[in-house]
Formats: C-alpha cells, structure tokens, sequence
C-alpha cells in the first residue's frame, strides 16, 4: 500500500494513512506487483513509500480484501470496510514498510 | 546586569493558575536576607497556559524594598524566556510599586496585597514543555490543503484542531489536578475526514483517539499489548476518568 509523506510525519507511518477511497482502501496484491512498482503508480512517486501487511491479518480486522485488478494494474486489490479507530489501529500494528520515505527529499 | 536564569521549576499557586519561576541572578530561592543587598529578581509567571498565553509578574528583591511589575503577555513559554531579558532591564531603571507585592522569604507562603498564597507540589515542568511543543508542532496540520495526500483528502479546520488540543490540555490539567501525575503527550496527526488522531504509544500502552470536526463524538480504542483493551466514544470536551487512567505517563 502506497503511504502518503504527510502520513507518515517524520517518517513514522501514521492511523489516518489507513482510508477508504472510493469503495474501498486501495492496496497492491505483493504477488503482481513489486514495491517500486506501486510506488510509481502514484502521481508523486517521491513523496510516496510503500508499506505491506499480510492478508490475514488484515481479515482479521473484519475487513474484506478483495483482489480487484483494473486494466492499468493487475494488482489492484480493495480492502472493504468501516475504518474505524479500532480498525486503523489494528491495521497501523500490522504495517510494515517495505519501501520507506525518502525524507530529504524536496519536491 | 547579565542576568542569566539560574533554575526554572513548575509549581501553582492557590488560585489553581500554573506558575512559572524562573530565578535569575546570583542567588536563588529560599531567600535570606543577604539576598537583599543582591538584584535578585524571581520571576513568578501566573500562566493563562489552558489559553495558551502567558503573563509574569516580578518580585525585585532590593534593599529599598519589594517591587512587582506586570509584563505583557508573552504567546508561547519561549517567547517569555526570549522576553525576560528584557524586562530584566526595564526593572533595573523603574521604581515602580504596584498592589501585587510579594512579601517574605518565598519557601511555603508569599503574601500579595495581603492575600496569603500557599505553592502547591512541584510538578515536573518537562511535561509542560512537551505539550507545548507538540502543540506548536501541530500547527502544520493547518497548512494542509484539499487533496494533501494526492488522493483527495480533506484539509483540517482550526476548530477541529483546538476541539482535540483543548481535549489534550484540559486532561493534562485534571491529570495533574486530582493525580499529581504528568500526561504522556501524544503523536497528533492528520486523520480521516477532517478529523483529528492523537496516538499514545508507550512500553505499557498504546491508545488511538479520533476527534472529528464538531459536534460529532470522538472515538478510541487502546490496549496493553496483551488482554487488556479499552475502547468507546467520548465527548471531548468533558472529563473522561476512563481514557485518563490510561493515558497517564507510565
């Protein structure tokens, strides 16, 4: 999951970068896409990072993952539910960076 | 005079307004009478700090007598400790006396236009410093602008910020008020739709709390890392016994 730098002030990754857009969290599954990968996707890649969290896991917060692909990307996966303060807390535990921030950058 | 603070510590006074001393000189608290041939000037800051603003008053020490002086308010703590020196020369060519004297040897009592004060317990002044600093920390949450995260989210309001500021400053006050106890002052972050997240993260604990624009409710959930766990919603604005317990340093 792409990770805005403003939700991860000072390079720790925050609750509020767990939201819906749209239908759902939108995430890459791991299996068709690489960190580099998604990160490119964003419109910014450099103010971007990347985390990762295992599915499981992610179930049991009461939440749907949903492998979703979109012609443009073959990884696009949904992740369907309420984030609540409960469930971007759980989450927030369950996240991992693969790709961190480039802190220095200025963009 | 070049005057440089000697120490700095928290205490309050009977009125329940946090003060600040800020001593400065060549001699320092519990006075003695040789104090008075010395300019030793003890700064007591009767802090408007849950509206984050300050004011001091003075008490100068001098052979011909005590003198107080207002100062007008400083907005952040530094900022009356940038101003200090300042006044500091301001005293030294005004003779000035005003009603709020303070009288005798500042150990239990001080008395003020004959209004005994008695100081309370000291409390740890770096707590203090901390919220403040975070809370001026925040303040970049309001630079945020629509679509902030390239994905469209939504900027944050000023009343959404003080609404959980305001929440963090009045459970610092009732934490120290009825516990003697410091509050562990939180991350605060930029949450989901305009609201507002403050996020403990302890050894003992960790607590998430969402404070949403107004008049919503805010929401939380924490646990100790094992079984026990504590979730619910609150009004932010009133006293909540259950997220302080949690909430106090450990």
């Amino acid at each position: 999951m792409r990770v805005h730098r403003n939700n991860a002030p000072d390079g720790e990754l925050a609750p509020g970068a767990f939201r819906d857009i749209g239908r759902g969290m939108s995430t890459d599954w791991q299996k068709y896409s690489t960190a580099e990968e998604t990160r490119a996707r964003a419109g910014v890649p450099q103010k971007n990072g990347v985390t990762c969290m295992v599915a499981g896991g992610v179930r049991s917060c009461g939440l749907l993952v949903e492998h979703d692909p979109i012609p443009v990307n073959r990884a696009h996966t949904e992740i369907v539910g309420i984030k609540s303060t409960e469930v971007r807390f759980k989450l927030l535990r369950l996240a991992r960076w693969v790709m961190p921030l480039e802190l220095n950058q200025s963009i | 005079m070049a005057a440089q603070p000697l120490f700095e510590t928290y205490a309050e006074n009977t009125s329940g307004a946090p003060c600040w001393d800020l001593c400065i000189g060549e001699s320092h608290p519990p006075y003695h009478e040789a104090d008075r041939s010395r300019k030793t000037v003890s700064f007591g800051l009767l802090s408007e700090f849950w509206l984050s603003q300050f004011y001091l008053w003075g008490c100068l020490r001098m052979p011909s007598g005590v003198t107080t002086l207002e100062i007008p308010r400083a907005k952040t703590l530094q900022a009356f400790r940038n101003a200090y020196a300042v006044w500091v020369t301001a005293l030294e060519t005004t003779s000035n006396e005003c009603p709020r004297a303070a009288e005798g040897p500042r150990k239990e009592t001080w008395t003020v236009s004959g209004q005994e004060s008695a100081w309370r317990k000291w409390v740890d002044a770096g707590s203090l410093n901390e919220l403040e600093n975070a809370i001026v920390k925040s303040e970049w949450l309001l630079t945020l602008e629509d679509d902030w995260d390239d994905e469209g989210a939504q900027k944050y309001s000023r009343e959404t910020l003080d609404r959980a500021l305001l929440f963090l400053k009045n459970h610092m006050q009732w934490a120290r008020e009825k516990n003697g106890a410091a509050l562990a002052v939180p991350r605060i972050l930029p949450g989901p739709n305009g609201s507002i997240d403050l996020h403990w993260k302890s050894p003992a604990y960790e607590v998430l709390l969402n404070i949403p624009p107004a008049p919503a409710l805010a929401s939380f959930y924490g646990d100790d890392y094992g079984n026990i766990r504590i979730q619910g919603t609150l009004d932010p604005s009133a006293f909540n016994l259950g997220v302080l317990s949690w909430l106090i340093r450990r």
